[in-house]
């Protein structure tokens, strides 16, 4: 008994101290009725199909770089994959109802980190707006809007997130920012770089896309 | 009568069958020989022994099963005997893994500069990169511990195929068969390789111009940005030969 409690309060202690950061932008107000187009405006993109992208990992002071590709099977179905310049395959799975099948994982990281880290980054590309009404919120700090999804994102509450007219996503955790990502655009519904931080499993990232398709 | 008439057509049909098969696999043989395996291995060392550098540019095709069409980059290999290489990628984005034969260093050209990757990968990639070098100067014979060797003349354009198929288990997961597509004689020129992946995926780098011991820029295999003076050992030689036209 005495043990459990021990590993209880310290489960607790290495949340508190590693898990999701303590922000004061985590700080949103309550649900309100902003203006939905605003988010309208921003999502979704034109992504290209087959998208191209250069992917780049920080994570324990490594950083893995991979070249990759994503392509659309249907309307829920995404294909996703990379490989190294040396042309051997990293990763390769499939999004499909609502869930991933890794079909081949070289990257020396465990299944379960490679689908929280590269396939769900990937993956914001194509997340969906809700329909409107949904609960939309200010946050005090940068005047950010963040728009309440029913889908989880990072082990959080996923969040469509607009700031200064800039388009990313978020994911709030028991009050606190565990993921944040942010967009660069060319244009208006073009995004050129994704500049993500996910505090849940401690790592940087980087989807920068390349304009260019496949052999014709 | 009728007895001697019957073997009268036997032989005549033997004789026709052995004319028929030696025209069809001499045809055959003087189109497409291939050569046993130990003597070409020979021939393609002995070629490559004089080797002292080596610049290639080359087109990468990244093959996924669920894709129709491949992925396609380019970029340029240098090499220097016995263990020096420079692998840079060009389009559609800039990266430089180079070797001085004791450490390799990767590189990737982001807003304006050339900043070096962390890896923790880097030791086997360095394997691989020996590997290439390896390739480069045609030394196959001390391959034979982790491939099995087998030629072939399976390659319409070219003179044989050589292909590896990994002997260890645990390569096997990763590469089902390379194979490496040699010129005719008595250039030798490693046109092409291609890597099998296990469930279809496939990889081809494909040589497309080659430059052979020429002076390679000073800091080719340590420094990132001379990429620019590598990228001009290929326009010089294009200038050289329209000149020439």
């Amino acid at each position: 008994m005495i043990y459990k409690c021990l590993f209880i309060s310290l489960l607790v202690l290495f949340t508190f101290l590693f898990g999701c950061r303590s922000l004061p932008d985590a700080e949103l107000g309550n649900c309100e009725d902003f203006d939905y187009d605003i988010f309208a405006k921003n999502f979704p993109f034109d992504i290209p199909d087959p998208l191209q992208y250069r992917y780049t990992l920080s994570w324990r002071s490594k950083t893995m770089i991979a070249n990759g590709i994503a392509h659309k099977i249907d309307k829920s179905g995404v294909n996703i994959a990379g490989f190294s310049n040396l042309g051997m395959t990293l990763y390769s799975a499939q999004w499909q109802d609502n869930h991933f099948e890794i079909l081949k994982n070289n990257t020396g990281m465990s299944d379960k980190f490679l689908k929280r880290s590269i396939l769900f980054d990937v993956l914001l590309l194509y997340r969906q707006l809700p329909a409107a009404g949904n609960c939309i919120r200010r946050d005090g700090l940068d005047g950010s809007l963040w728009l309440e999804t029913k889908r989880q994102l990072a082990d959080g509450t996923g969040y469509f997130v607009v700031v200064d007219g800039q388009p990313g996503w978020g994911a709030i955790k028991n009050g606190k920012v565990c993921f944040k990502a942010v967009v660069e655009q060319q244009n208006m519904k073009t995004p050129t770089k994704i500049t993500i931080e996910n505090f849940s499993e401690a790592y940087k990232s980087e989807i920068r896309l390349i304009n260019k398709n496949p052999a014709k | 009568m009728r007895r001697s008439m019957i073997l009268r057509w036997i032989k005549r049909s033997i004789y026709s069958a052995i004319i028929m098969t030696h025209i069809a696999f001499g045809v055959a043989a003087e189109r497409n020989p291939v050569p046993a395996l130990e003597d070409f291995l020979k021939h393609l060392e002995k070629r490559h022994s004089n080797m002292k550098t080596l610049a290639a540019r080359f087109r990468q095709e990244k093959h996924f099963s669920f894709m129709d069409k491949p992925l396609v980059s380019e970029g340029y290999i240098i090499f220097e005997s016995p263990d020096k290489i420079r692998f840079d990628i060009t389009e559609p984005f800039q990266t430089a893994m180079l070797s001085d034969g004791k450490k390799i260093e990767r590189y990737e050209f982001l807003d304006d500069q050339w900043r070096p990757i962390q890896s923790n990968a880097g030791k086997s990639i360095k394997l691989v990169m020996e590997q290439i070098g390896q390739w480069m100067q045609g030394k196959f014979s001390n391959q034979k511990r982790l491939f099995d060797l087998s030629i072939s003349a399976d390659d319409p354009n070219g003179y044989v195929v050589l292909d590896l198929e990994p002997r260890p288990k645990q390569f096997r997961q990763y590469i089902e068969k390379i194979r490496i597509h040699v010129s005719k004689p008595p250039e030798y020129h490693i046109t092409r390789i291609d890597i099998f992946e296990p469930e279809g995926d496939r990889f081809a780098l494909a040589f497309q111009q080659e430059i052979l011991n020429k002076k390679l820029p000073e800091n080719c295999f340590s420094k990132p940005h001379t990429a620019k003076q590598c990228q001009e050992l290929f326009s010089q030689k294009k200038k050289k030969e329209s000149s020439e036209d």
